[in-house]
């Protein structure tokens, strides 16, 4: 999962229902990097007024739906400070950053 | 500083138009967190995050344009006695400064390439709609850039919420008609976060339009 992936929310909290979503939704990562091991992800509302509702929401809860396509310049393009140690993807079970490194231990375990 | 020298700026900023959030103890902002382990909000404590989201960032001195003041209304000074009362929490290091008014050329805009080409991607209908031709992105870009910043200059913004991506805003621009629309004004709505020293993040080029 990475940068303008689509993703499908998985579980319900109270927190994203406060935001207006719900699990079964399918959004997209809406910024690149990964702050608390929670990506910030936006759904279309279908309001003309309003076209998007967002909402943070923990790696654990999404599930990867399609392939966005971004490539690495351009996520670090859209990085705080260009900085290429935010954590802002996860593959195979592990958040890593562009220079490859892992931040938890276990895979799928993020707080590991 | 003495605590003359401290009223003295409470008092200026009550009365600025415009303001800068600072907390003196800490070294962390929403976009600095200079360290190879990624954002863990750990690193930044005793700094909570919504202080830290804020800090360095300006705002305009009005309700619902700036973060909300702790409510002590209900408080006893048994329960947070003068010294321990903060400006967003107990203990909290934060205040308002006075600053002058931004100038437009004061606001800079962060604006990835990855989200101007979501937004022709997604939405090359609405830009089509308001008379503009592929060929006019670049400009129509420039353009978007300097409304955005001139509003925000001027305040026309509203609070979305504040989460641990920052202080998000919605800011409403007039987008002129081109070409075949060109007598026409299209209302629109961006939608951007509030970063350090007139800096703002977009999160949605065009988010919506004005109802």
């Amino acid at each position: 999962m990475k940068y303008f992936d689509k993703v499908k929310l998985t579980v319900d909290r109270d927190r994203y229902k406060e935001d207006g979503i719900q699990k079964g939704e399918i959004g997209t990562i809406w910024l690149p990097e990964i702050r608390d091991n929670e990506f910030y992800v936006c759904f279309e509302t279908g309001d003309e007024y309003n076209w998007y509702k967002y909402s943070m929401i923990k790696i654990s809860d999404l599930e990867f739906v399609e392939d966005g396509k971004c490539p690495d310049e351009d996520i670090l393009d859209a990085l705080p400070k260009n900085n290429p140690k935010w954590w802002c993807k996860v593959e195979y079970g592990y958040i890593t950053n562009l220079i490859g490194e892992k931040k938890n231990k276990i895979p799928y375990d993020y707080d590991s | 500083m003495g605590i003359l020298d401290e009223y003295a700026d409470l008092i200026n900023a009550s009365f600025s138009r415009w303001i800068e959030v600072e907390d003196d103890q800490s070294r962390w902002t929403i976009e600095d967190f200079p360290y190879s382990t990624g954002v863990d909000e750990a690193v930044t404590y005793p700094h909570c995050w919504r202080c830290v989201t804020v800090n360095h960032c300006w705002f305009k001195n009005e309700a619902n344009k700036k973060p909300f003041r702790f409510d002590y209304s209900n408080t006893s000074f048994s329960q947070t006695p003068l010294s321990k009362r903060g400006l967003y929490h107990p203990h909290c290091h934060c205040k308002e400064s006075a600053i002058n008014v931004p100038k437009v050329n004061n606001i800079k805009l962060i604006l990835d390439n990855a989200k101007k080409n979501y937004f022709f991607d997604s939405k090359l209908g609405w830009f089509h709609s308001w008379g503009y031709k592929n060929s006019d992105k670049n400009n129509f870009i420039e353009m978007i850039k300097n409304k955005i910043a001139e509003a925000f200059r001027y305040g026309n913004y509203t609070k979305e919420k504040l989460t641990r991506t920052g202080y998000q805003i919605n800011i409403s621009i007039t987008i002129p008609g081109k070409n075949e629309k060109i007598n026409k004004e299209y209302e629109i709505v961006s939608a951007f976060i509030i970063f350090p020293k007139g800096t703002l993040r977009c999160m949605t080029l065009v988010g919506g339009r004005e109802n």
